[in-house]
């Protein structure tokens, strides 16, 4: 046979075998997963997310992508909200943090602590994932467009961002509970507005601790924890004016609700004096164990041993009922002290007033002032809680924002016979044929030159 | 000339390849080696296509090889278990042994996990991660492209629990000594406690057998099946830790039930402030780091609820208090007192039984002995005894801690009746005025309020990462190698041998014309001597 012959036949056998492995791969591929996904990422980059830490100095996962509220506002930002259900798409979404290949390696291999190796892998272990890919599969509708399931990825991500937002950064409800307070007396009144003040001052403090460095208008949280301060000492200021004019709506209700606490803590404390009498002759009585040890002289001593821990309990209860007698002793002198004032007071005003002026005009005077105080006292404090409350909205913008926590735009990945998926599997499929037919060829041309060979 | 003649000849036995034929009194063969060479010439068209040949049966037998002898996927994630657990304190053991151990003390400290303990202190049991139950729930929320079963799945599953430096150390040390048979310090480091880190590693191999493990057709999913297998896995095991460690138990309404209408203003008072007693109680028995959670819907810590408790029960509820102690408001003054006679009689039936009991307590523990134990010298006369407290005796003063406590509880109690059925009976008695009954609504809504905003605070809490993420894992990596790098160094192989072959039958191909041309040859001389 001629040697043109030859190569058009191993050509030929090339081409048929390639034809056979593009139609069994195609075969193959299209018997396969059929469906389509979107992918997108979404990525924290703000203060703390290297440590899993979000804003608000707690810790946060990305469970909440496939969460009820960010699935409905999804879908009905989407115009699907009547199609598919947040229980539809949850199931076809998977959120994978992106690890680094090194990281991987270290993370899944064991290797031994007396190891050089060993602080590395240690340091390596604490590794936490800051970017995410996101995928959804068309699984709950095989015929939705692609397009709308990339916009439908799109919007997750958007209202996800939101949501992490909303979740983990700090947040001020400026609702109180406590609102209407013209019923109660001033003293009370005080009490409940220094209340907040101290709650709220605490919040501004914590705040300062978290992100001393956060500037917003010039102002820092510190410098609202100050102004709590300012605040409190008012409310205390107001508070001793009040109780030393002993100006009060109802004073014999103040006074019966002192002395009745005070009946109530004495009672208190003279159950509790005798329980801690009794508690010390138990543990005056209590038999230890003892322990016998062999001295550097050869003699063998005692000492005494509790391995129980029963007297340490008794001491630990003894110390409880110590500091209960402590506080009651405390609340009667207090309430005592309120008392006193609030007697000795109101008899000089009222002896005072029987010389120069009525009682009654003084006293409304007294009470005037004070309501407008303790008016002015609310009205400065609600001013510092709405800005507490704008700085904190300002920190919420400054750390969860589109440059912190960018998202990648969505991509659609279609198994097509063009997809490098299909390649993959050309090649493993095809290429074993074609090696085979090729092999055919060459001992076929190998066979006719021996033979002419042999010819010659 | 001679000079020449004597090259030609050295060039001429160079040439020749001295072939011993094993033929008795035969003589020897030659093989000229450049007519070898010279075939070798003739036929390299031929044997370049054979080697071609070689080298692609040497590049595509491994590739084959591959395909039926690759070794199958295995996908790893590190678990790190993130919850508070009890602080353990190192006691001796009961049985005697004289050994220490770690145990949780009956009013134990809360710290961030550091081992393989469980939320409520004991050994957790990584083996749950293969349990039916995990198993069964993370198959059902998948749609794998082949039917794997839980048998299959848990044979497929291996946990790699992670020592400590210094266990990993005592281990290693152990070894050593027992390759030295250093029977002593062998023992000593055996006694040594063996501690886990607080993660561990979770690894899931591709190829299930459905029936017979050592078939060769073992069912495989896909990559990416395998790792969202292995996560939805691990998602499932943090929910069982989750219901079966998580104490998420929320408070009790208690203000709902006050029917302000139908009992007395007293009472209704007295209900008021026993049940924000309870649910101050419920915030208080909270972990530090639970108290100090801040809500991120209201920027409220648990604290911060507590604090706003004590002051509603200090405006509101105890100026009500006393109000309509003061001034004996009630609806029927009989039946009030009453029933706070009743209350008190109680209290004083209940102080009786617990003086009793003190007083039992106080006799068994005036004559009771501990055990005696006698302690002697080897070698020496010098010998002591000692007492050790018995279980019982310590049992015994708990319990009298506890009677203390409730005897001081119950005057108190006891103590109050007595003082406002005092007041009561000299006081004048006052109607219930349609301004304290709107006092006592007030003061009722506020209370279901703040019951509300604890509980809502508190399924904020129970639904945070401090709760709901008991264990951490990272997400489940490992990748397949590529075919044409994990058999590279079989294909190498191939390759040589391929062109090994080639060469090596290019040259028999060429040695074996020579080889008959000499046979033919010795058969020529042998018929020309045979004429």
């Amino acid at each position: 046979m001629k040697k043109t012959h030859w190569l058009r036949n191993t050509l030929i056998v090339l081409i048929a075998c390639g034809l056979a492995g593009i139609i069994l791969s195609a075969i193959m591929f299209n018997q396969g997963s059929n469906r389509i996904c979107a992918s997108a990422s979404i990525q924290f980059s703000f203060s703390g997310s290297e440590n899993g830490v979000a804003p608000n100095g707690y810790r946060f996962d990305v469970s909440g992508i496939t969460s009820d509220e960010v699935l409905n506002v999804a879908l009905e930002a989407s115009g699907l909200a009547g199609t598919y259900t947040a229980e539809q798409l949850r199931k076809n979404i998977t959120v994978t943090g992106v690890y680094p290949e090194k990281i991987i390696d270290k993370m899944t291999k064991y290797i031994s602590l007396l190891s050089s190796e060993a602080d590395t892998q240690a340091a390596v272990m604490d590794y936490h994932a800051t970017e995410y890919n996101v995928v959804i599969y068309n699984d709950f509708d095989e015929h939705i467009a692609p397009g709308k399931l990339t916009e439908l990825l799109e919007n997750i991500m958007t209202a996800y961002r939101a949501y992490f937002a909303k979740r983990y950064s700090a947040n001020l409800n400026t609702t109180e509970l406590i609102t209407d307070l013209s019923g109660q007396d001033y003293i009370q009144q005080l009490e409940v507005i220094k209340a907040y003040i101290v709650q709220q001052g605490r919040y501004a403090q914590n705040m300062a601790s978290m992100a001393p460095g956060f500037r917003a208008e010039q102002k820092s949280f510190g410098d609202i924890a100050v102004r709590y301060q300012n605040l409190q000492s008012d409310v205390d200021r107001l508070n001793a004016t009040v109780l030393l004019n002993a100006i009060s709506k109802d004073r014999n209700l103040l006074k019966e609700r002192y002395t009745l606490e005070i009946r109530t803590q004495q009672y208190q404390l003279e159950s509790l004096t005798e329980e801690l009498k009794q508690i010390d002759e138990l543990l005056g009585s209590y038999d230890k164990d003892g322990i016998i040890y062999v001295s550097t002289s050869g003699k063998l001593e005692e000492v005494g041993n509790d391995e129980t821990g029963t007297y340490d309990k008794l001491v630990s209860r003894r110390g409880d009922v110590m500091a209960a007698i402590t506080e009651a002793k405390a609340k009667i002198t207090l309430y005592q002290g309120w008392l006193d004032e609030m007697t000795e007071n109101a008899n000089e005003t009222s002896e005072g007033d029987q010389a120069e002026e009525p009682n009654g005009e003084e006293t409304a005077q007294l009470q005037a002032d004070t309501e407008a105080k303790i008016e002015a006292l609310i009205a400065k404090k609600n001013a510092v809680t709405a800005d507490f409350a704008a700085m904190l909205d300002a920190y919420k913008a400054q750390e969860i924002n589109e440059r912190t926590v960018p998202i990648k735009t969505a991509k659609i990945y279609q198994a097509s016979l063009f997809s490098v998926e299909y390649a993959k599997l050309l090649i493993r499929t095809a290429g074993p044929i074609c090696a085979v037919g090729f092999m055919v060829c060459l001992v076929l041309l190998i066979r006719s030159r021996r033979k002419e060979e042999k010819k010659i | 000339m001679d000079n020449n003649e004597n090259k030609k000849d050295i060039l001429q036995n160079d040439r020749q390849i001295q072939l011993v034929v094993n033929h008795a009194g035969e003589d020897d063969a030659t093989i000229d080696l450049g007519n070898v060479f010279h075939n070798m010439k003739a036929k390299k068209r031929l044997f370049a296509w054979v080697l071609v040949l070689c080298l692609v049966i040497g590049i595509c037998a491994p590739l084959l090889l591959y395909q039926f002898t690759k070794d199958p996927l295995t996908v790893s994630s590190v678990v790190t278990l993130r919850y508070e657990a009890p602080v353990k304190v190192m006691k001796e053991k009961t049985d005697g042994s004289g050994k220490k151990e770690w145990v949780v003390p009956d009013d134990p400290e809360y710290a961030l996990v550091t081992d393989l303990s469980a939320p409520d202190g004991s050994a957790l049991d990584v083996n749950q991660i293969t349990s039916s139950y995990v198993l069964q729930t993370a198959l059902n929320g998948m749609e794998l492209s082949q039917p794997v079963t839980i048998a299959a799945l848990r044979s497929n599953i291996s946990i790699q629990t992670i020592l400590t430096e210094d266990s990993q150390r005592t281990k290693e040390a152990l070894a050593g000594l027992a390759e030295s048979k250093d029977s002593e310090a062998y023992k000593r480091l055996q006694d040594a406690e063996i501690k886990y880190q607080n993660r561990f590693i979770v690894s899931l191999k591709n190829g299930f057998s459905n029936g017979d493990e050592d078939s060769r057709n073992k069912l495989e999913i896909t990559d990416a099946e395998l790792k969202a297998l292995l996560d939805r896995i691990l998602s499932v095991y943090n929910d069982y830790l989750v219901m079966t460690y998580t104490d998420a138990k929320l408070p009790s309404d208690t203000f709902s039930v006050i029917d302000i209408q139908e009992l007395d203003v007293s009472d209704s008072v007295d209900q008021l402030r026993a049940g924000i007693q309870t649910l101050f109680d419920y915030c208080n028995a909270k972990t530090d780091t639970v108290k100090a959670y801040r809500s991120w819907q209201t920027g409220r810590s648990l604290a911060d609820w507590m604090e706003t408790l004590q002051t509603f029960k200090s405006v509101y509820v105890d100026t009500l208090f006393a109000k309509v102690n003061g001034n004996a408001v009630t609806r029927n003054k009989t039946m009030l007192l009453n029933n706070w006679r009743y209350q008190l009689r109680t209290a004083q039936n209940e102080l009786d039984k617990v003086n009793e009991s003190i007083a039992e307590t106080k006799k068994i523990l005036a004559s009771y002995k501990n055990d005696e134990v006698i302690i002697s010298m080897q070698d020496s006369d010098t010998a002591r005894s000692t007492k050790a407290a018995t279980k019982y005796y310590n049992e015994l003063i708990i319990q009298q801690t506890e009677n203390y406590k409730k005897a001081a509880e119950l005057k108190t109690t006891i103590a109050d009746y007595t003082d406002r059925i005092t007041r009561m009976e000299e006081a004048k008695e006052t109607a219930v005025s349609e301004e304290t009954e709107a006092e006592l609504e007030k003061a009722k809504a506020l209370a279901l309020e703040m019951y509300t905003g604890i509980r809502a605070h508190m399924e904020e809490v129970v639904s945070s990462p401090m709760f709901t993420t008991l264990e951490d894992h990272s997400a489940a990596q490992g990748k397949t190698e590529n075919y044409l790098i994990a058999s590279a160094k079989k294909i190498i192989i191939g390759i040589i041998a391929g062109i090994i072959i080639a060469c090596g039958l290019w040259f028999m191909a060429s040695l074996l014309p020579e080889f008959s041309k000499g046979r033919k040859a010795e058969g020529n001389g042998k018929e020309a001597a045979a004429k």
